[in-house]
């Protein structure tokens, strides 16, 4: 694979302006499978490949070209895609990184892991059903983020971690105190230091140390800046609730370098920030997309903060400036896999683990909402030693990675898992599965879900209920998402499948409540 | 004492006030014993806030002319200490607006802050010999502040042994 440089990168993305938009969401059915591997997931000559797992942080779906987005932000993933597996209904189990980070490591969804609420860890009962832990007879383990809330969960998982790179392993300014102080009890330290005392989003728990903290790494940053000659016009990409500050390309190239001296077979969960707010795209991409194509106009939901249609449109814009800079970052990183031969020898995994908002009067994905461009995200992998492409259509779930990866060990998939192997690995097709995405972050860690928004994804429908959110229209919503994609004809009172996918959805949250109440 | 228990106040309260809005949320994800360990680190880290605002009072006396200080270091202190707190308000509730500061820029506001504070001591220096009345109330309030480093300083010393204690285990 060659590489798409910047200036390519310019020029598709002027030609892609041109180009009309395409069908949002592809057809839900599955294509003939490709390939199932034999049960141990070895390769030909019995050697394991390697795992690596490549996650960027509120990447959504519907904003890559692959996804048929009117834009074209990533040519580079396009390329990886040419010889990958695309899951094309790929949902995250939560809708921000606490809960769906966790279902991942775990296989379970939030209502069971319990990790539903900020910067929250799993259910001691859970937290050995990771999946370091029980993979940890296969490979050498490594674990990276740059993510305050996943470094939380990979610090609860850590003694099953053989090689842990802190959260500022690859950052140009700043630290952490609870890194930096108190790394034998990080979990108590992050939320009451990074969190509350030294908070950098909100008004602190601390009126002096704060300030000083303030002065000191507004100082050291803007002087970076300084160093870096203002490449970034919007400021340095961050990592949000601290004042580190990193750069892409600096990441990437940390993170090629680490890989050289990680001994094989390897497992590595690589969880980047980027586009996660706040959408700092280097100089060379903040022009682009100024091309005057709007999405659809949706009106106001009644969970929505009510930010007007023309503030949604520009900061859809810098969003993808900032994806279609991190596409580049990503090409050089395939471009190393692939001379380095990793790509051959590796199951390589992209995704994300929540998606972004740009709709409805709501920006970002602090919000109670759990519609398509937030769920919806991208899952491509490249299984080593093929090279052809397949889409794969059938409702996939952030849940499906721990039962997967144990397959491709060759280890048995748990019972006590909520996902199933995926479609194109050795799973089968189930296009009858419910899907399930947890919102309860307003709901207590110990009580039953009373409080949240839950969406049940089956075949081509989707239905959400509202617990506990006044203003909510009626408590559910359902959605053709073959005929609707985007989602704007509420079908609950009139389609006859409604009631009997809420009997099933009503039924499967009292289940899951039981043990709570 | 009055001046470090004034201090004690000011910033454990804070802390406190803080607390109770951050505690339902804490109540979210966190067992009780568990917000007990997170108030700890609070404690113990007002604890250590306290001692350096006071350690940095002392080398202002340590700096700046002995007659600024002489006879009523307890009411000068006092109102550095308000002076610092205002500073401190004005930086939380202004952050926006400090964060996207230029080094210049923030280089000006910490100039100002300790012209804030020389103008400060020496007009308060001439107030306090013209109305004896100001100095007094000042050492006044100060005074009654010495309950609270009864029950602050016991619970940030306790706070701090549960913090050093976690981190060792």
């Amino acid at each position: 694979m060659s590489s798409i440089n910047r200036r390519d990168f310019l020029k598709l993305a002027s030609m892609a302006m041109l180009t009309p938009a395409v069908s949002r969401l592809p057809k839900l059915e599955t294509g003939p499978g490709r390939r199932i591997l034999s049960a141990s997931g070895l390769d030909s000559d019995g050697s394991t490949p390697n795992v690596i797992i490549i996650l960027f942080d509120a990447l959504s779906a519907l904003h890559l070209t692959n996804y048929g987005y009117a834009r074209a932000t990533s040519p580079n993933l396009d390329r990886f895609a040419q010889d990958s597996l695309i899951y094309h209904n790929h949902h995250s189990a939560g809708n921000f990184t606490t809960p769906t980070t966790a279902s991942f490591l775990t296989g379970v969804y939030p209502w069971t892991h319990r990790a539903f609420t900020f910067g929250n860890r799993v259910n001691q009962q859970f937290a050995p059903h990771n999946l370091f832990d029980m993979l940890g007879d296969v490979y050498h383990r490594v674990a990276y983020t740059q993510n305050l809330f996943a470094d939380a969960l990979l610090r609860q998982f850590s003694n099953s971690i053989d090689q842990y790179l802190p959260l500022n392993s690859f950052s140009m300014v700043g630290s952490t105190f609870y890194d930096s102080l108190t790394q034998k009890d990080s979990y108590y330290a992050m939320s009451s230091l990074d969190e509350f005392l030294f908070d950098q989003e909100e008004i602190s728990g601390s009126l002096f140390l704060s300030a000083i903290n303030e002065i000191i790494a507004t100082i050291n940053l803007r002087l970076a800046e300084t160093r870096y000659n203002n490449q970034y016009p919007l400021g340095f990409p961050k990592q949000s609730k601290t004042k580190l500050a990193f750069t892409i390309d600096q990441t990437i190239d940390g993170i090629i370098q680490s890989m050289e001296g990680w001994p094989a077979p390897f497992l590595s969960y690589l969880h980047f920030m980027p586009p996660h707010a706040p959408y700092r795209p280097h100089r060379d991409y903040a022009g682009l997309f100024d091309d005057g194509w709007e999405p659809v106009e949706k009106p106001e939901h009644p969970l929505s903060k009510g930010t007007p249609q023309g503030v949604l449109n520009s900061s859809r814009r810098v969003y993808d400036q900032f994806i279609a800079n991190l596409d580049a970052e990503v090409g050089r990183l395939f471009d190393y896999l692939e001379e380095s031969g990793l790509m051959d020898n590796s199951y390589v995994i992209f995704t994300s683990d929540h998606g972004e908002l740009f709709e409805r009067g709501m920006q970002g994905h602090s919000t109670r909402m759990v519609f398509e461009p937030i769920l919806r995200v991208p899952l491509f992998i490249s299984v080593p030693g093929e090279r052809s492409h397949q889409d794969i259509y059938t409702p996939t779930n952030t849940v499906d990675m721990l039962p997967t990866l144990l397959h491709i060990a060759g280890l048995p998939v748990p019972e006590w898992s909520d996902g199933a192997i995926l479609p194109g690995i050795g799973g089968s097709d189930l296009p009858d599965r419910a899907t399930y995405t947890v919102e309860a972050k307003s709901n207590s860690t110990f009580e039953a879900i009373e409080r949240g928004s839950i969406a049940m994804v089956q075949d081509r429908y989707k239905l959400i209920r509202y617990l506990g959110y006044s203003g909510a229209p009626g408590g559910y919503e359902f959605y053709d998402l073959v005929n609707d994609p985007e989602e704007l004809e509420n079908l609950y009172a009139t389609h006859p499948l409604a009631k009997d996918l809420q009997a099933s959805l009503d039924n499967k949250i009292r289940q899951v409540n039981r043990p709570f109440l | 004492m009055p001046v470090f228990s004034l201090i004690l106040f000011i910033v454990f309260s804070w802390a406190i006030f803080r607390m109770l809005f951050q505690i339902p949320s804490w109540l979210y994800s966190h067992t009780k014993t568990g917000i007990l360990f997170l108030a700890a680190y609070v404690f113990a880290f007002s604890l250590i806030e306290s001692l350096l605002l006071l350690g940095f009072l002392l080398l202002l006396c340590f700096i700046l002319p002995q007659r600024l200080f002489r006879g009523r270091f307890i009411s000068q202190g006092g109102l550095l200490v308000l002076t610092c707190t205002a500073w401190a308000l004005l930086l939380q509730y202004q952050r926006e607006s400090f964060g996207q500061s230029y080094v210049l820029e923030l280089s000006g506001w910490l100039l100002l802050f300790l012209l804030s504070l020389l103008a400060i001591l020496f007009a308060s220096s001439y107030l306090f010999q013209r109305f004896n009345r100001m100095q007094t109330a000042l050492e006044t309030i100060a005074d009654r502040m010495i309950v609270f480093a009864w029950l602050y300083v016991p619970v940030g010393i306790l706070s701090s042994a549960i913090v050093i204690l976690r981190n060792i285990v």
